[in-house]
C-alpha cells in the first residue's frame, strides 16, 4: 500500500460523499482574501481605534482581568514597577527567575535589579536544559505581545527570546503590559496577527493566557493552580 | 468504535438507582446556569451562533479543499502529515512513530478522539507509558474507568471517592480538600510531563490557511504536553476544519461560554509546526494525524451531515433531562449525551447501540443549547426511522412491536375499532380501579405504575359529551 | 369565525371535559366550534417510533378530514406540533400532499397561542381562587415557539394567584411512548418536576398537554400529593 493510500481514499470517500467528482477539489472560500493593501489598511483603522479608546480599552482589561482572577497592578513608572515585583519575589521567596529577553523587561531593568537583591535572572539558552531551569524557577517574568481588553486575555507569541517555558512552568507568571498592546478584542488581534504573518508565516506557538490555571474536575469545585501557574500577576506599565 | 450500548436498559437502570451519581450529576445544571448568563450577555450571541453554523456549512461542504490546503500549510512550516482511514490505522501510525523514536512514556491531553480509537490501550500492549494528564482523566485513568463527561470526566466520583482512589493508588492517604488532591496531582504529573518522550493531544480546531492546531483548556497540561516532550503528536477527526483565523475567532467567543460559562477558557494554544530552529522549548516535531473513522459516512448522508459540526463543547450533556439522570457511562460509549445519541449509531452502527436514539423525550433542549444548532431531536427521529422502517437484514423492532403498531394504526384509520379500543377497557376498568386509578397497569405497560398512578379512561369520551350537547 | 376542534386522542378518551372546557371558552369569545366526528389520532405515536409509513397513513387521513376548515385549535402543544411542524416534514418528497400539508399547518393552532395571537384575547374571563403553577411543555415552548401566551392567559385569571416553578422549562419525562419504554428514567426526571412542584407552593399545575399532567398527576397522586393537576383549557374556563 502506497503512502498516500489513506489520504487517496479519505479524499476520495470526502468528494463521493458531497456528490462531487472524485478528482477536482472546489474552488476555495466565497470571500475572496483581502489584498495587502486592504489588510493594511483594516490595521491602520485597528490601531487607530485603539488609540482614541485607549483610557476604556485600560479599564475594561483590567476589569476583565481581576474577573478572571489576575492579580493587576497599575505601574505609574518603571521604578513602581520594579518595587511591585520585588514585593511579589518577596513574598514567594522567589530565589530564581526566569524571563523574556524583552524591551519591556530591560525597561524595568530587572535583571540586573533582581541580581542586585540576590535574585538570579535567566534568559534562555539553547538546548533542552533551559526548561529544566524553568522548571526550578519561582518565578517566570515575560512581556506580551498583544493583551485583549474584552476578556482580560495576554497574547504571547513563542519566538527566540520568548520561550514558551516562561509562563508556563513556574508556579507564578508576572506579564509586563504596555497599553498600546492592549487591543478590544479577537477581531482586532486577527487581522494584526494575519498582517505580521504576511512577511513571516504565524509564529510556532501562540498561546492565549487569560487568568491562572484552574479545574473543577473534582465534584466541580473551583481550584485555582493546576498544571499551568497557580498565580498570574499583570503589571501594566504607563 | 468499540461501544457498549446493549446494556443499555440494565445500565441506565442502575444508575438511576444510584445514589452518589445522582447526587454528582445535579451540579451539572450550574453550568447550564453560566452559559445562559454568559449568552445573555453577549450583544450579538444569536447572530455568532448562525454565523458558526454557516462557517462549519460552508466548510463541511467543501471539506477535501480545506483538508488539502490545511496540509499544505502544515507541511510548509515543518510539520508532518499523516492520514488515517480507521482507529486502527490511526493507533498503528503513532505506535510507529513512537517505536521510530524510541518513546518509552507519553503524556496526553484530554482528547475523544483518542478515547474513540482506543489509543491508551495499544499504547500500553506495546509498553509504552500512557499518562493522562487532565486532572478528570488522570483520576478516571487511575480508577480503570472511562471518562463519563466530554468536559468533566470524573463528576460522576465524589471527592471521598478520588481520596480513597489517591490512597490507594498513589499512596497518600486522608487527602480532603480538592486543593489538596490537585496539589498531589500537579507534583506527579509535573514529573511525568519532564520525563515523557511524547505528548498527544487533540485538536479543537484546524485552521486551513495558516496550518494551525487550536487548542482549548484550563489546566495547562496541553500547553505542557506540547512544550516538554521532544514529539508532539495532534489527532484531529476531519471535520475539525476551519477556513482561516477569522472564522476561528467566531468560535473562539462562543465556545468557552457553551462548554462551562467561561468568556474565555485559561489558554488556548496555537501551534504551528514545531519549534523553529532559534527555540529552546517547544517540540521539534510536530505530527497531524487527520483521521477520518466514520466521518465520511456521516457526511455522505444529507440528514445526518450537520452532526459533524459539532464543538464538543457538552452543552447538551448539561441540559439534557436523559442525561442528568443516567451520566455519561450508561450510554456504553465514548460520545455521550445527546450529540452521543446521534453520532454513536452512526460510528458504532444501530444494531449496536439501538436503544440511543429512543431513550430521549425529544424536549429539545439540546437543540435550543447547542451552539451551532444542531437540530439533534430530528436527527433522533431519522435514526428512529432508519431503525424501525429501515430495509435492515441485521436487526429492527421485534415483530410484536412492528404487529402492535400496525394494529393501533389501523385501529386508528377507523373510528368504530378506535372507540372500541378505548370504550371496552372503560367498561371493564372498574374492578381493576383503586381510589378511580390505576395502580398497576397489564400487558407490559406495567413500567407506568412502578412509580405513576394511571388515570381511568372517561366513563364517557369527548365525541360521545359533543353528540348530546348539540 | 369557524375553529373545528381537533380534540386528540388522549383528551376525548381520558379527559373530555377539557375538551368541552375549550368549546366554553371559545364559544364565550364569539367563535363557533364544529368537531368534525371521523377525527381519531394525529399518528404522533407511530412518528416518534419511527414507523413514518404509518404516519403518513395517519396524516393524509388527518389532512383530508380538517383541510376544509378555517382553523384548526387543539387543546395540545405536541400533536399541533405534529400537524404543523412535522405534517409538511414527514410530505417533504410528496410535492401534492406536502402542499395540502402546509396549508393546513397554517391554520391549525395550539389553544393558548389560537387564544393570544389569532383572538387577540388575554382575559377570557375566567375566574379561580388558587395558587397555580405553569408547567412548559416541551413541544410548544420548543416546536411552537408558544413561550409567553399561557401566563399571559393565566395572568388576568381574576383570583389567581401564580407562583414561580423552578425549572418550569424543564421536561418532565413523559415524552410519549417514552414513559413507558424506559420508565426508570421517566420516573427519575419526574422526580425533579415533583420537587419543584412541592417547592412552588402550588395547590394545582397546569399545562397545555394531557400528556404531559398525566405523568405529572400521576406522581402526584402516588406521593398523596395536595397538589393536583388542571389542563389550562379547564382553569381558564372556570367561573371562580
Amino acid at each position: 500500500m502506497s503512502i498516500n493510500s489513506a489520504r487517496d481514499a479519505i479524499l476520495r470517500d470526502v468528494r463521493r460523499a458531497l456528490g462531487r467528482d472524485e478528482r477536482t477539489a472546489p474552488p476555495l472560500s466565497e470571500v475572496p482574501a483581502s489584498t495587502s493593501a486592504q489588510l493594511e489598511q483594516l490595521v491602520s483603522q485597528i490601531r487607530d481605534n485603539c488609540e482614541r479608546q485607549r483610557d476604556q480599552l485600560i479599564e475594561r482589561f483590567e476589569s476583565e482581568s481581576i474577573r478572571v482572577g489576575v492579580r493587576f497592578y497599575r505601574a505609574a513608572s518603571a521604578e513602581a514597577a520594579f518595587q511591585h515585583i520585588e514585593a511579589v519575589c518577596k513574598a514567594r521567596e522567589a530565589k530564581r527567575i526566569v524571563g523574556w529577553q524583552a524591551q519591556v523587561i530591560a525597561d524595568v531593568g530587572l535583571r540586573e535589579r533582581l541580581q542586585e537583591r540576590g535574585v538570579e535572572f535567566l534568559s534562555e539558552t539553547n538546548g533542552r536544559e533551559f526548561i529544566r531551569t524553568a522548571e526550578a524557577a519561582d518565578i517566570g517574568i515575560s512581556g506580551v505581545d498583544y493583551a485583549l481588553a474584552d476578556t482580560g486575555t495576554l497574547v504571547l507569541l513563542a519566538c527566540k527570546g520568548q520561550a514558551r517555558s516562561i509562563s508556563l512552568l513556574p508556579p507564578v507568571h508576572i506579564a509586563l503590559v504596555r497599553p498600546r498592546q492592549i487591543l478590544s478584542g479577537l477581531s482586532d488581534l486577527f487581522p494584526i496577527l494575519r498582517a505580521d504573518a504576511k512577511s513571516s508565516d504565524l509564529s510556532s506557538a501562540i498561546t492565549f493566557v487569560t487568568g491562572p490555571s484552574r479545574t473543577a474536575d473534582i465534584e466541580l469545585t473551583l481550584v485555582v493552580g493546576v498544571h499551568g501557574p497557580q498565580q498570574l500577576h499583570v503589571l501594566l506599565l504607563e | 468504535m468499540h461501544v457498549n450500548s446493549e446494556s443499555f436498559i440494565q445500565d441506565s437502570t442502575a444508575a438511576v438507582r444510584n445514589k452518589t451519581l445522582q447526587t454528582r450529576l445535579r451540579v451539572l445544571t450550574g453550568f447550564t446556569v453560566k452559559r445562559n448568563l454568559m449568552f445573555a450577555e453577549l450583544p450579538d450571541g444569536e447572530a455568532l451562533r448562525d454565523r458558526a453554523r454557516q462557517i462549519k456549512e460552508h466548510t463541511i461542504g467543501n471539506l477535501d479543499a480545506y483538508l488539502c490546503q490545511l496540509e499544505e500549510n502544515v507541511v510548509r512550516l515543518g510539520g508532518t502529515v499523516h492520514w488515517a482511514r480507521t482507529g486502527k490505522e490511526a493507533r498503528a501510525i503513532v505506535l510507529e512513530l513512537a517505536r521510530k523514536n524510541n518513546v518509552k512514556r507519553v503524556v496526553k491531553a484530554k482528547s475523544m478522539v483518542t478515547e474513540e480509537i482506543e489509543l491508551n490501550e495499544a499504547l500500553e500492549q506495546a509498553g509504552i507509558e500512557a499518562v493522562e494528564t487532565d486532572l478528570g482523566e488522570y483520576i478516571v485513568q487511575l480508577a480503570n474507568e472511562k471518562p463519563s463527561h466530554i468536559l468533566a470526566p470524573a463528576v460522576h466520583k465524589s471527592k471521598g471517592d478520588i481520596s480513597d482512589l489517591f490512597a490507594d493508588k498513589l499512596g497518600v492517604a486522608n487527602l480532603k480538600e480538592a486543593e489538596e488532591m490537585t496539589v498531589v496531582a500537579r507534583r506527579r504529573l509535573r514529573e511525568k510531563f519532564l520525563t515523557a518522550d511524547m505528548g498527544i493531544t487533540g485538536a479543537n480546531f484546524g485552521v486551513a490557511d495558516s496550518g494551525t492546531i487550536v487548542l482549548v483548556e484550563n489546566e495547562g497540561n496541553i500547553r505542557l504536553s506540547t512544550t516538554v516532550p521532544r514529539i508532539h503528536v495532534a489527532l484531529m477527526g476531519i471535520e475539525k476544519l476551519v477556513p482561516s483565523l477569522d472564522d476561528l475567532a467566531v468560535f473562539l467567543k462562543i465556545l468557552a461560554r457553551s462548554a462551562s460559562g467561561q468568556k474565555m477558557s485559561s489558554y488556548v494554544s496555537f501551534i504551528t509546526g514545531g519549534r523553529r530552529a532559534d527555540e529552546c522549548d517547544g517540540a521539534e516535531e510536530f505530527h497531524l494525524i487527520i483521521l477520518d473513522n466514520g466521518r465520511t459516512r456521516l457526511l455522505a448522508d444529507e440528514e445526518m451531515r450537520e452532526s459533524l459540526y459539532c464543538l464538543r463543547c457538552g452543552a447538551c450533556l448539561n441540559v439534557c433531562p436523559v442525561y442528568q439522570k443516567i451520566g455519561g457511562h450508561a450510554y456504553g460509549s465514548v460520545y455521550s449525551g445527546p450529540i452521543g445519541s446521534i453520532i454513536t449509531p452512526a460510528f458504532a452502527g444501530l444494531e449496536k447501540s439501538k436503544d440511543l436514539p429512543f431513550a430521549s423525550t425529544l424536549c429539545g433542549a439540546c437543540r435550543e443549547i447547542c451552539p451551532v444548532r444542531i437540530d439533534i431531536p430530528r436527527i433522533l427521529l431519522k435514526l428512529r426511522s432508519d431503525w424501525s422502517e429501515g430495509k435492515r437484514t441485521d436487526g429492527g423492532p421485534p415483530l410484536i412491536e412492528k404487529l402492535a403498531i400496525r394494529l393501533w394504526a389501523f385501529a386508528m384509520r377507523h373510528p368504530s375499532v378506535y372507540q372500541l379500543v378505548f370504550r371496552v377497557p372503560a367498561f371493564l376498568q372498574g374492578p381493576l380501579l383503586e381510589d378511580g386509578k390505576f395502580k398497576h397497569l397489564p400487558l407490559g405497560l406495567g413500567g407506568w405504575t412502578t412509580s405513576r398512578d394511571f388515570p381511568a379512561l372517561a366513563r364517557r369520551s369527548f365525541r360521545s359529551m359533543w353528540r348530546d350537547q348539540r | 369565525m369557524r375553529v373545528s376542534l381537533f380534540v386528540t386522542c388522549l383528551v376525548d378518551q381520558f379527559f373530555p371535559e377539557v375538551g368541552m372546557s375549550v368549546v366554553a371558552v371559545l364559544r364565550k369569545l364569539g367563535v363557533e366550534v364544529d368537531f368534525p366526528a371521523e377525527q381519531t389520532c394525529c399518528g404522533q405515536p407511530a412518528f416518534n417510533s419511527g414507523f413514518s409509513g404509518e404516519a403518513r397513513k395517519l396524516g393524509k387521513r388527518f389532512i383530508e378530514i380538517f383541510e376544509k376548515s378555517e382553523y384548526v385549535v387543539a387543546p395540545s402543544g405536541s400533536c399541533s406540533s405534529m400537524v404543523r411542524v412535522f405534517y409538511p416534514e414527514l410530505f417533504a418528497k410528496d410535492p401534492d400532499w406536502h402542499k395540502r400539508a402546509e396549508s393546513l399547518a397554517s391554520r391549525t393552532y395550539e389553544f393558548t397561542e389560537f387564544l393570544v395571537n389569532v383572538l387577540k384575547v388575554e382575559d377570557v374571563g375566567g375566574a379561580y381562587h388558587g395558587k397555580v403553577a405553569l408547567h412548559q411543555s416541551c413541544h410548544l415552548l420548543r416546536e411552537l415557539n408558544v413561550k409567553t401566551e399561557p401566563q399571559c392567559l393565566l395572568r388576568a385569571v381574576k383570583g389567581i394567584e401564580l407562583v414561580d416553578l423552578e425549572r418550569a422549562e424543564t421536561c418532565c419525562g413523559f415524552g410519549g411512548l417514552f414513559s413507558i419504554k424506559y420508565p426508570h428514567i421517566s420516573g427519575s426526571v419526574l422526580q425533579d418536576k415533583l420537587e419543584s412542584i412541592e417547592k412552588s407552593g402550588a395547590d394545582v399545575v397546569v399545562a397545555s398537554d394531557v400528556g404531559c399532567l398525566m405523568h405529572i398527576g400521576g406522581g402526584l397522586s402516588r406521593q398523596c400529593s395536595a397538589a393536583k393537576t388542571m389542563h389550562i383549557a379547564e382553569l381558564l374556563a372556570k367561573k371562580g
